[in-house]
């Protein structure tokens, strides 16, 4: 199937009137895949760059011009300053994504018009599309499934060779076109970044942290073939809720809170923007972590329920360590990671950092939650 | 033979039709728009998928896809809302309530037809707020969990099965092994 979608492909984009496309690439497996394969059509008319929206990782965009060295050159556009500009101080997860969607494609439109090009490139697929126009959060790079018209708005037009498939079969076509085991093996990292995932208010300390505490989790988590993990950061700022409480008390000597952030899930084919609830206390044994969410999860306004590892009376943040196995990225199942092993993590991210005031391991599949927290 | 999947802009829609072209048929979607006799005319079974309308409130929404319930002559699958709008076409019972999110166990009552081969119990993957709670007449509850009573029912001689978990999705255990079932009860029609 892979190699007669490649020729078909590539016998498309030879058809259109294609002057020259830019490639949006963020070294990713759907980024990267989709601007090989139409490179194999057009050749040198395809031009790679890799916008730094400053919400990458540590040292990301030098690794990514580092992995991609063989098979794509790319230029990288320095674009923080801008989109800080437009972003800090915003709170509400729609209202980030929408505001980084707008500075990423009006970023986009200036190289486009630099470089003379009239199609962008993206690796848009399966879920991005179906999670927007399903409105249950706004991914980056989606437009034309929702009615936005790129070439009037953007002065581009859009190729997205990958857009009916699944985040497995895209790593199945990259290995028919050669594309690193590196890249195909990456775990995928949002377009908006680490904004998303320094909850509520975004601020630069808040995306410091959150730099801090994913580095060390990504190296912690590495190689035991779980399919994405990474760090959240937001306010450690909570009310104990009696009701919650009752609810699990089957499960250990447990009490039950509410952080003030929101957080987003997917319940019943709609989006809920709603509680992110914290359980601390002895469990019974540690395999009921995994059967909180049946029924913390099944309340109306809960999307997430994390178990706190760790605490301590000093520092403002608290880190949620988040790790999930799915194929397709449309179902996702906790982690089942050994007591010790995350306590061991949760004790160095305290340590590395003295703003971290607590620790928590994210228990809620989805659904009910997403797979991040915005 | 073409499957038609009814788009009602649920999550796993186009999983369904994924699975069902990885199953090795012949799938495409339709409106809830669609007249009935065209849907007749380029079909030979249907799955009516999950989406975020509510039953009863929402089924303004969901065109004529109760009428396909009632009268398309070949094998009808119901997933999640589709089992929901099944139930309430026959004159089954619904709540509002009994709400299962993420990995739920199944127990099977009845190992048949669609649930044909599958073990006594198994983990399914849901999302719904609303539960059907007593089957329409002439249905038999194959399968229940722990908090909802009909996980799964079938109407053998009308050919009518509905499932409240999603087969479709990767983490339903058997879940392709139900979608089988359904697709070659289909092909022998």
């Amino acid at each position: 199937m892979e190699t007669s979608l490649i020729n078909r492909v590539v016998e498309e984009v030879r058809s259109l009137p294609i002057r020259c496309a830019l490639a949006a690439i963020s070294g990713g497996v759907d980024s990267t895949t989709a601007a090989v394969l139409v490179r194999r059509a057009i050749g040198d008319r395809l031009r790679a760059v890799f916008i730094d929206t400053g919400f990458m990782r540590l040292g990301e965009p030098a690794n990514v011009k580092e992995l991609l060295s063989d098979i794509l050159p790319i230029e990288v556009i320095n674009a923080g300053d801008r989109f800080y500009r437009e972003m800090l101080g915003l709170g509400d997860a729609e209202e980030k994504r929408i505001r980084f969607r707008e500075v990423f494609y009006t970023v986009l439109s200036e190289i486009v018009r630099n470089y003379g090009c009239d199609w962008l490139v993206q690796g848009t697929i399966a879920p991005d599309w179906i999670e927007t126009r399903g409105g249950i959060k706004t991914q980056h790079n989606v437009l034309e499934q929702i009615g936005i018209d790129a070439a009037s708005k953007y002065g581009f037009k859009l190729l997205e060779p990958l857009r009916e498939l699944y985040k497995d079969q895209v790593r199945e076509l990259a290995r028919q076109l050669g594309v690193p085991d590196a890249i195909i093996n990456r775990q995928p990292f949002p377009g908006p970044g680490l904004s998303i995932r320094a909850v509520g208010e975004l601020t630069l300390e808040k995306l410091d942290v959150v730099r801090r505490a994913t580095k060390i989790i990504e190296e912690r988590l590495e190689g035991m073939g779980l399919s994405q993990w990474f760090a959240a950061v937001w306010e450690y700022e909570v009310s104990p809720n009696g009701d919650l409480s009752r609810v699990i008390s089957g499960l250990g000597r447990l009490s039950a809170y509410l952080f003030r952030v929101r957080a987003t899930g997917v319940k019943g084919d709609s989006r809920a923007y709603g509680n992110v609830v914290l359980v601390s206390g002895e469990l019974g044994n540690w395999d009921s972590v995994y059967e909180l969410y049946r029924y913390l999860g099944t309340i109306r306004e809960v999307t997430h329920v994390v178990y706190e590892l760790i605490s301590r009376g000093v520092g403002r943040y608290f880190v949620s360590i988040r790790a999930v196995s799915t194929e397709d990225f449309m179902t996702a199942d906790v982690a089942r990671l050994p007591r010790e092993l995350l306590m061991d993590i949760a004790q160095e991210i305290m340590n590395n950092d003295d703003r971290v005031a607590a620790v928590g391991y994210d228990v809620t599949p989805k659904p009910p939650a997403t797979i991040e927290y915005e | 033979m073409v499957v038609g999947i009814l788009d009602f802009g649920g999550q796993y829609n186009h999983l369904i039709l994924r699975r069902v072209t990885e199953l090795g048929f012949r799938g495409n979607f339709l409106s809830p728009n669609e007249p009935l006799d065209r849907v007749k005319q380029s079909f030979d079974c249907l799955i009516i998928s999950g989406g975020p309308w509510n039953i009863p409130e929402d089924l303004p929404r969901t065109g004529n896809a109760i009428n396909y319930i009632l009268e398309f002559p070949g094998p009808i699958l119901g997933i999640c809302l589709g089992h929901q709008l099944m139930a309430y076409a026959y004159g089954g019972e619904l709540v509002r309530g009994y709400p299962e999110f993420g990995g739920v166990r199944v127990y099977v009552d009845r190992e048949d037809t669609i649930l044909r081969g599958l073990p006594r119990e198994f983990m399914a993957w849901e999302s719904h707020n609303i539960s059907v709670v007593k089957p329409p007449s002439g249905f038999e509850v194959i399968a229940h969990s722990d908090i909802v009573p009909i996980e799964a029912m079938v109407n053998e001689g009308i050919y009518r099965f509905g499932v409240q978990f999603h087969p479709e999705v990767r983490h339903t255990q058997y879940g392709s092994v139900i979608m089988r079932n359904f697709l070659s009860l289909c092909q022998r029609r």
